[in-house]
């Protein structure tokens, strides 16, 4: 449609005046809708006589308010003021406030229900909440605990990891020195099925344990490394611990390693082995 | 004016007029009040009479406030023409036209005089001297049709002017207001701002 030819043929200023037809108004209405062009129009039209209708505007009398709320808001006074007019009162002026108080009464009626509804599902609501929190504050709880013992557990691994690595190198780097020579130690005949490796670097003296497979040590007792050196055995260490390599004490000329069974803390030199041996091999 | 604007944005207001909220109402009136009963006095031009119609006015915007949304202009521009409707059935009714007809025609047209000059408080921005600038044709039509509920076919029928000329008036005399308003509007604007704020 041609926006331009409908604004220009002064419906829109009738309908703004109130002087169109019901179907004019409903379709300029319509229009505008569709039409930001009308739309804009129909804004002008109407600022400019609003403008000019506010040229009279006047503070009504002070009273008029208060007239006015009383006969929206107020019931009683309403009803005073209905029987203190009399029978001059025209019936519309009479029939309108009663209609509006009616109104009134049903919304306040249907608003106290809602209130008492709103009430009763609030505290549900409340109640519901509180469950909730509570159930959550548990499992956050139980939640919380686990991570703690799992942070725990995976700093125990990751100890262990890095010992394994270090020691792992060290055997590694000790494996892979030329100079290093690799004794096995055979079971004897309390334990044929024990053995054990002892890597021996003569240049720079070192002893090293590894590759433990003993039986489980009886309380009270514990295995000590002799090294048999010009004949006789000589304390190498005690052993202490099922590590992945053992450094034991030094040597440059011994001939060959045993391990024996021995109270705690081990026997001297002096006194030599006094247990059983269960391994023993040559250099 | 009154000095107890509320400023209120036009839809939160709206929303409390439609829940028959007593603030509201009572912001509706502080806010408009002077623009409705202006306009309603301009109309029916007598205080008593005005008073009771802007009460009839507030009743029909309480009962017809569901019934408004923004399709119809502003809330300013919808209640201004429920007041404006309501003042002219009241100047068209019998009761009305009985009671003008008792008045002496003179002092009738005096009493007029006086209440129009006093109406022009928005003079000192030089706004009444460019309205009555409007050709004499032009103003009579908005006052006919704005202010006395004329149809414009009524217009025509009782001036003895063809339709097509009293809607060319009316879209003329609209034309001119706008000229005149878009060319004062921002010296009206800043006395609005003055006045409101």
């Amino acid at each position: 449609m041609n926006t331009k030819e409908y604004i220009e043929s002064g419906i829109l200023e009738s309908y703004v005046l109130g002087v169109a037809t019901a179907g004019e108004s409903a379709e300029v209405e319509r229009l505008a809708l569709e039409y930001p062009a009308i739309r804009q129009e129909l804004d002008a039209i109407r600022n400019s006589l609003e403008t000019y209708a506010l040229q009279y505007e006047k503070q009504p009398p002070a009273f008029l308010k208060d007239k006015i709320m009383d006969n929206l808001f107020n019931e009683h006074k309403t009803v005073e003021q209905k029987y203190s007019k009399g029978i001059n009162q025209t019936v519309k002026e009479d029939i309108e406030p009663r209609e509006v108080i009616n109104l009134n009464q049903r919304n306040e009626s249907s608003a106290s229900q809602r209130s008492i509804f709103k009430m009763a599902a609030s505290w549900v609501l409340l109640a519901l909440s509180i469950g909730a929190n509570i159930w959550f504050f548990k499992n956050w709880k139980n939640s919380e605990e686990k991570v703690l013992a799992l942070e725990s557990q995976n700093q125990i691994l990751a100890k262990e990891g890095q010992t394994l690595k270090a020691s792992y190198q060290e055997e590694l780097a000790i494996l892979q020195n030329p100079d290093v020579k690799i004794i096995k130690l055979s079971g004897q005949e309390v334990a044929p099925e024990a053995k054990a490796l002892v890597y021996f670097d003569k240049t720079k003296q070192e002893v090293y344990l590894s590759a433990l497979s003993l039986p489980e040590v009886p309380t009270g007792k514990q295995y000590q490394l002799w090294a048999i050196v010009d004949g006789k055995p000589v304390d190498a260490g005690m052993i202490d611990s099922k590590g992945n390599i053992l450094k034991m004490k030094s040597f440059s000329n011994a001939v060959a390693f045993a391990i024996s069974l021995e109270n705690t803390g081990g026997s001297t030199t002096e006194a030599g082995p006094k247990g059983a041996v269960y391994v023993m091999g040559a250099v | 004016m009154s000095k107890r604007k509320t400023i209120i944005a036009e839809d939160a207001l709206v929303v409390l007029l439609q829940s028959k909220d007593q603030r509201g109402f009572s912001i509706l009136y502080d806010n408009y009040s002077s623009a409705l009963y202006g306009v309603i006095l301009k109309i029916v031009r007598s205080e008593e009479i005005a008073a009771d119609v802007m009460q009839d006015s507030f009743v029909k915007i309480w009962k017809n406030i569901d019934g408004y949304n923004r399709s119809k202009g502003t809330l300013f521009t919808w209640i201004l023409n429920v007041a404006r409707n309501t003042a002219i059935d009241r100047i068209r009714s019998q009761e009305f036209q009985n009671s003008q007809r008792n008045q002496d025609i003179d002092s009738n047209i005096n009493v007029i005089d006086n209440q129009e000059n006093s109406q022009f408080d928005v003079d000192a921005i030089g706004l009444k001297k460019v309205v009555e600038n409007l050709r004499p044709e032009h103003q009579q039509m908005i006052e006919l049709l704005y202010f006395k509920g004329y149809t414009q076919a009524e217009v025509a029928d009782e001036f003895g002017i063809p339709l097509g000329t009293v809607k060319t008036r009316v879209k003329a005399a609209i034309v001119q207001l706008r000229q005149f308003f878009v060319q004062f509007g921002l010296v009206l604007l800043s006395a609005i701002l003055d006045k409101w704020i």
